[in-house]
């Protein structure tokens, strides 16, 4: 698929959907964040439980992106096409860089210049080993797993540390192949 | 400074749910459907304070960033109508439908079209059960209580405010407390 009309098709949705406040969404995630912290006192435990929540989104999420989209993605490239420039284009308005393949084409890295979730955020010392946008990694996860690619994704490098951008690196470890033919009808 | 205008309804939704979700199941291997039916009465009293408690600081954050000049309002009512229009606007993308008030510090708004009710939807993996969606919606409803109450409170008012589903539309009622100011 080519590069622009993902990206185009990504927009025209964006366009039409009807929206609540960005930072609305940027608190609401903030403090599901905080809750967990003060909840679960351990920062991996909490960054488990982030990825968790995103995985149950993306089993979701991916039901409204192909009642929306038309895509047939034939090899892992269009795929990780479609996620950067569509899906993060339709539901968080930015679209990400698809970099850093392997020579096996099985793993690619996402890069985020910037997004809605961390735009208030500043990540005190004392949270070093949080991931704050694992949600993100679990979204991806579960979205893929309803195409029937299992994946594993994970935060490389966070803007809220430091790095001068956020990187998302997903390893696609199997696609498993439909176990029957469709019916004719 | 915002990258973006706004996030789809169906992003937040589901971050929203998901927020819901983790407060109200507190082990990994219950269903959302059997933690609804299993809380008791006080249980559900305590969730809804803590999402409450939750949407209040939110609220409080959002109202920070619209009132962008220094606004002193003065008057109960005049604050109301800026919670009906600006605040309400900000969040939802349209105004409150109707505001009444008793002029004892009682105000009943009416949403005729809560979005977030339209398309909120329930994992329906068990058969769906109504009263346990009817309670989800409680739950949510609670969450944009305390938002409004937080919206209050930035702006110098504090309140109590509860939310009801009706026929035609979404019922908040806010109770004003002694005023700040």
């Amino acid at each position: 698929m080519a590069r622009k009309s993902s990206q185009v098709q990504g927009e025209q949705i964006w366009n039409q959907s009807e929206k609540v406040n960005a930072e609305l969404f940027a608190f609401t995630y903030g403090s599901l964040v905080v809750k967990l912290i003060r909840e679960l006192e351990n920062i991996s435990e909490v960054n488990r439980q982030l990825e968790t929540m995103g995985y149950n989104i993306g089993l979701r999420l991916i039901d409204d992106f192909l009642s929306k989209n038309d895509v047939t993605c034939e090899t892992t490239k269009d795929t990780a096409e479609v996620i950067a420039k569509t899906g993060f284009r339709m539901y968080l308005g930015v679209t990400c860089d698809v970099t850093n393949w392997n020579a096996d084409e099985n793993e690619f890295s996402l890069i985020l210049a910037d997004n809605p979730l961390t735009e208030f955020v500043e990540l005190n010392e004392d949270y070093r080993d949080l991931k704050y946008l694992n949600l993100l990694c679990g979204v991806i996860r579960g979205a893929l797993e309803m195409v029937r690619i299992k994946s594993v994704c994970t935060l490389e490098r966070d803007s809220l540390k430091g790095d001068e951008f956020t990187e998302l690196r997903v390893v696609i470890k199997e696609k498993v192949q439909d176990e029957y033919e469709p019916d004719d009808d | 400074m915002t990258t973006a205008q706004g996030i789809p309804d169906f992003a937040f939704h589901l971050l929203i749910n998901e927020v819901i979700k983790q407060t109200i199941i507190k082990t990994s291997q219950q269903s959302l459907i059997d933690a609804l039916k299993e809380l008791t009465r006080e249980q559900i009293l305590e969730k809804k304070k803590e999402l409450k408690k939750l949407g209040l600081l939110i609220g409080e954050r959002v109202i920070g960033y619209i009132v962008k000049e220094h606004i002193w309002l003065k008057e109960p009512n005049a604050v109301l109508r800026f919670v009906c229009k600006e605040f309400w606007l900000c969040l939802f993308g349209k105004y409150i439908d109707r505001l009444q008030s008793n002029n004892r510090g009682v105000y009943i708004m009416y949403d005729y079209k809560f979005r977030w009710l339209q398309s909120l939807s329930l994992d329906t993996t068990d058969s769906v059960d109504k009263e346990a969606i009817e309670k989800f919606y409680n739950f949510m409803l609670s969450w944009v209580c305390g938002v409004i109450k937080g919206g209050l409170k930035g702006l110098g008012v504090s309140a109590r405010s509860e939310a009801k589903v009706e026929e035609e539309g979404c019922k908040f009622t806010v109770t004003l407390k002694n005023m700040i100011f």
